[in-house]
């Protein structure tokens, strides 16, 4: 009998108490945290939030999985939709909108004590496998992935170019960022510091149907919202589109998003560019020169 | 297909010098309050920038601070450098959830999930690793009691130096308790 097999029930015992360790408790006023074991492909774990109302126990993600969802710029009811439906249908999750903090929470709820394991289990399998989908779908679409995130960047580096290229003593010229410019994903934004005017440009991918639709939406998101509460004085907005792939050239849902785009970007007086005429800039001026 | 981990930050691989100088570099922070606003996603919250000047190159970096002003206990300082990364460089979380540190072949089960409050850090390898400090684990506490103590230490840590006499200035709430943020606070569920 080898030693593995002679200590089988205190390896077992030793393993389970490493296991056991995994689990975390925190006191949030009204509300108790369970960190569980089971980390999602961030490297965060997930916990579950445990309250009692009047017409229960509850278990909940505490919203935490909107709040994934949104810093990975994912529609959960479209992009991870048929997983997402199936997870809240597999551990019978229960959702709500809260309109006061505009979120979505996951929960289940019980009477019984006893059942609380259970909803911890359920609540917390559902919340990684879900959160786990909306990772991979960021990553496995490689090549539409790659190609957004790689435009986004090359526009971001060309902007920094071109402001360390025309910024003089004379007149100067600083990214700027503020966290509403940064919640909203703006790709750059560019303060000329003589006039105070800032610019403020969204790239927009034009690699396939979901990024598309995807950048288009988030987009306009952005400036509307800049719009309504404004954190700079009369910023100036650019779209800089990336050329369009050519299988969606004669596609015609991309049509309807570009023809949406257009009533838009005039409504909100967006100026469009493309990537090369940012890099045939030969000064600052056309960016800010739009009234 | 290739699939690649979801958090490795390619930046950071492919500039590791730099990355390491960004926090062994003395540094200052060139002004002497920090005025923190309301933040646009979390009105409990205060949050504010400050410049943080690099002694020996030029390297320009900045101190971001949020504070919840009704649940004391959950905050987080985070260094940027614009021009290096779009991500903090490094950043320290009072609250939130455990992070799962990558797997090491002397690393116990036990000792890979590091709850907060923690620091952030990437590895060589641009993986986001989580630590706390001998100090951090001795003190937590009086860590989570006191922002500025906090803040002292997320200095020292980050080899940021303030200047005398250096604050936040924001407005306190009537309802402020030295808690950490209930998430299901005020939520109904039918």
């Amino acid at each position: 009998m080898n030693e593995i097999i002679s200590n089988a029930h205190s390896i077992f015992a030793d393993v389970q108490c490493d296991f056991t360790s995994l689990w975390k408790m925190k006191m949030r006023g009204e509300t108790v945290e369970f960190i569980t074991p089971y980390a999602m492909l961030s490297g965060e774990y997930v916990s579950v939030f445990i309250t009692l109302r009047e017409n229960g126990i509850v278990v909940s993600d505490g919203g935490r999985l909107h709040e994934i969802a949104e810093e990975q710029m994912i529609d959960i009811e479209t992009r991870a939709r048929v997983h997402y439906a199936d997870m809240l249908d597999k551990y019978d999750v229960l959702e709500t909108f809260q309109d006061r903090n505009k979120r979505r929470f996951h929960y289940k709820i019980t009477n019984k004590m006893e059942m609380i394991s259970a909803c911890v289990y359920d609540l917390a399998r559902f919340q990684e496998s879900v959160a786990n989908a909306i990772y991979l779908d960021t990553l496995f679409d490689e090549e539409e992935s790659i190609s957004s995130r790689y435009f986004k960047t090359r526009v971001k580096d060309l902007l920094f170019e071109k402001i360390r290229q025309f910024s003089t003593p004379d007149n100067r010229f600083e990214p700027y960022a503020d966290e509403t410019i940064r919640h909203y994903h703006f790709t750059t934004g560019i303060c000329e510091l003589k006039t105070q005017r800032v610019w403020l440009g969204m790239s927009i991918s034009r690699s396939n149907l979901a990024t598309y639709q995807q950048a288009v939406k988030s987009a306009e998101f952005g400036f509307r919202h800049l719009l309504k509460r404004p954190t700079v004085q009369n910023p100036i907005f650019a779209a800089i589109l990336s050329p369009i792939s050519e299988g969606l050239k004669n596609n015609p849902t991309a049509k309807l998003f570009q023809a949406d785009m257009d009533e838009w970007k005039n409504e909100l007086a967006v100026s469009s560019y493309s990537y090369d005429q940012i890099a045939s800039l030969q000064s600052m001026q056309p960016l800010f020169a739009v009234a | 297909m290739k699939r690649k981990n979801v958090e490795i930050n390619q930046t950071v691989v492919d500039n590791f010098e730099r990355y390491r100088k960004i926090k062994l570099t003395p540094k200052t922070i060139s002004s002497q309050c920090l005025p923190l606003a309301v933040a646009v996603t979390h009105p409990d919250c205060r949050d504010g920038d400050a410049s943080v000047h690099f002694a020996e190159d030029s390297e320009k970096g900045r101190l971001n601070v949020s504070l919840n002003v009704e649940r004391t206990k959950s905050f987080r300082f985070r260094l940027f450098c614009d021009d290096f990364m779009r991500r903090p460089c490094y950043r320290f979380e009072s609250d939130g959830g455990s992070h799962e540190n990558p797997p090491s072949p002397d690393c116990p089960l036990s000792k890979r999930s590091i709850p907060t409050p923690h620091f952030h850090r990437y590895d060589e390898e641009g993986r986001n690793v989580a630590y706390r400090t001998t100090d951090l684990e001795r003190n937590e506490s009086a860590y989570l009691a006191d922002w500025d103590k906090a803040f002292a230490m997320f200095c020292a840590e980050e080899n940021i130096v303030s200047q005398e006499g250096f604050h936040f200035r924001h407005d306190r709430s009537l309802f402020e308790k030295t808690e950490f943020c209930d998430p299901l606070e005020g939520v109904s569920f039918p």
